[in-house]
């Protein structure tokens, strides 16, 4: 039986609902031995910045059970040569591509999202707004719903393509934000991203990460990222795509019952860099076997 | 981009060499077919669990006849749980990755290891027999004690070695770079991977003796392939830009010493 593995965010439409997620991609290029990428639904590329970014000192990363911690830091190359250097690239690889973006300020949200709507082979935009807003003593957008909510309506303004707002999970409700940016006209809302965290160690009695504090990603976070998606899915009408330690194809079914329109696949792509192009050939097979027709079936089933 | 593959390998033998040091050799034929000095591969220790749950880099201690060969110490769960590999069992290899060692004529290439860092040095010492059989070649090895002077035999049978050791069991009493500074005169090109303070006196004693010296790095890192950017140092003489770090995955894990602070 012929199955359609399709999904829409908004007017993008994704052959399946495998994307991967910022940061853990590269831009692409990297994974081209391992991943045909136009399989996919699609690639979120490493985020943007109006100006290049050198990130934090070492050390970034560190293992924790099920997981880990990074503080990378927003390393990265600028708008400048995203555009004129990896965009080149990009389009050769035959993916649909949404590029993240994040920025200081309003303004830097604005400016990103004006000149990236002139550059052609993107399918649309994520909104990173984790990111601590300097105007305001470095309280990040992402939790304040009223601050959210701006950053949401400037890019949209500013963007003829979908708009992803990227969600953080550090908040006390999450569903406050999701339904802030949802009025403020997003396409799609995408959660979650990193939880904070901290390792120690005990031998030198410092802190593992130079940052101290870091992001933790991996399994080790999924039971709380599906419990999000769920909470947010149920509140808003807009598509989620949900994110969180997400490894296997069960893991990916688990997401959509729980509202997920598409996924994407972080951390599981630096311990297996074929895992998303496996997991696209594991989805279609699941519909196949399990007797659905569509992958939208699939969609917020527990919701129902 | 180089070629670079994820083999599912066989476990052909994985055995003490020394303390708390297990050597494990695995039939691989792409990955040792394509493998260059210096450069090193993705571990998959956790079978299918998620603890551990990142890969561990290694380097590659030898690369000959489809099997490929890794010298490791347990310091966690990860190595601990790879010295419980059985011989005929799999194990989920991704590489080879990274830039390796940079091989020119020179009038005497030294080899400088310590401790583990001896790892990546066979391979090397093998390949410049291979390809520069006429050149001048002399390895020097240095560990705490003598058991801590790892497949010191190996080295043996391909280059005249020297040893230096912390507590005089054998060799020089002392640090390698006291043996270093004695026994090597005139110009040589030097080649050195070993804990990092060692590294650091090689590299500022090559600088005063106008010496051309390739560091290999180790660092924290979880893919190996430059998507996670979490193994950065930082570059010498470099300021506030985007170009402040290199990232031993793709930059390294070998680098000019003078490309970065050690």
């Amino acid at each position: 039986m012929a199955v359609d593995t399709s999904v829409n965010i908004g007017d993008l439409n994704l052959a399946n609902p495998i994307m991967t997620a910022s940061g853990t991609f590269g831009y692409g290029e990297e994974f081209t031995p391992f991943v045909n990428l136009s399989s996919l639904g699609a690639i979120v590329v490493k985020g943007i910045s109006l100006n290049p970014r050198p990130g934090n000192p070492p050390p970034r990363v560190v293992e924790t059970a099920s997981g880990m911690l990074n503080a990378i830091g927003l390393q990265n190359v600028g708008v400048d040569r995203f555009i004129t250097e990896k965009m080149t690239m990009i389009r050769t690889l035959g993916a649909k591509v949404v590029v993240n973006i994040l920025g200081d300020s309003l303004d830097d949200y604005r400016e990103l999202a004006a000149r990236l709507d002139d550059v052609d082979g993107i399918a649309a935009i994520e909104v990173n707004i984790s990111c601590p807003n300097v105007k305001k003593g470095g309280v990040a957008f992402g939790t304040d719903p009223l601050m959210a909510a701006k950053v949401a309506d400037v890019v949209v303004r500013q963007s003829s393509r979908p708009v992803i707002i990227k969600l953080s999970p550090n908040v006390t409700d999450i569903t406050v934000i999701a339904r802030a940016v949802e009025e403020a006209g997003v396409t799609a809302i995408s959660l979650i991203n990193t939880l904070m965290g901290m390792a120690i160690d005990i031998r030198t009695a410092r802190p593992k990460l130079a940052n101290i504090i870091g992001g933790l990603s991996g399994p080790a976070i999924k039971p709380v990222a599906l419990r999000m998606v769920y909470q947010v899915a149920s509140v808003v009408k807009i598509p989620v795509i949900g994110i969180g330690g997400i490894t296997t194809l069960d893991d990916v079914i688990e997401f959509m019952m729980a509202g997920a329109t598409a996924v994407q696949i972080g951390t599981a792509n630096f311990v297996n860099p074929a895992v998303s192009g496996e997991l696209v050939v594991g989805f279609k097979k699941y519909l196949e076997d399990s007797g659905r027709s569509t992958a939208t079936e699939l969609i917020g089933c527990v919701l129902r | 981009m180089a070629l670079q593959y994820l083999e599912n390998g066989e476990i052909l033998e994985n055995e003490v060499v020394g303390p708390d040091t297990w050597r494990m050799a695995i039939r691989a034929p792409k990955i040792t077919d394509a493998a260059q000095p210096g450069q090193f591969v993705m571990v998959a220790v956790g079978h299918e669990s998620s603890d551990p749950l990142l890969r561990r880099p290694l380097s590659i201690h030898r690369a000959e006849n489809d099997v490929l060969t890794l010298l490791y110490r347990i310091v966690g769960k990860g190595t601990k749980l790879m010295s419980h590999m059985k011989r005929g069992e799999d194990i989920s290899l991704l590489g080879p990755l990274g830039k390796g060692f940079q091989l020119h004529a020179t009038e005497h290439h030294c080899l400088v290891g310590g401790g583990l860092g001896v790892a990546p040095l066979l391979f090397l010492a093998k390949e410049i027999k291979r390809r520069l059989p006429d050149e001048k070649m002399t390895i020097l090895l240095g560990g705490r004690n003598s058991k801590e002077l790892l497949v010191l035999a190996d080295f043996q049978h391909v280059a005249p070695v020297l040893v230096a050791t912390d507590d005089g069991s054998q060799g020089l009493h002392g640090l390698i770079t006291a043996l270093l500074d004695q026994e090597i005169s005139g110009p040589a090109t030097i080649y050195t991977c070993g804990p990092s303070p060692m590294m650091k006196g090689v590299a500022s004693l090559a600088r005063h003796r106008n010496w051309p010296c390739q560091v290999s790095l180790e660092t924290m890192m979880a893919c190996g392939m430059g998507a996670c950017l979490g193994c950065t140092v930082q570059r010498a003489g470099i300021d506030e830009t985007e170009k402040k770090y290199v990232h031993v995955c793709k930059d390294g894990p070998v680098f000019e010493a003078g490309e970065i602070w050690l």
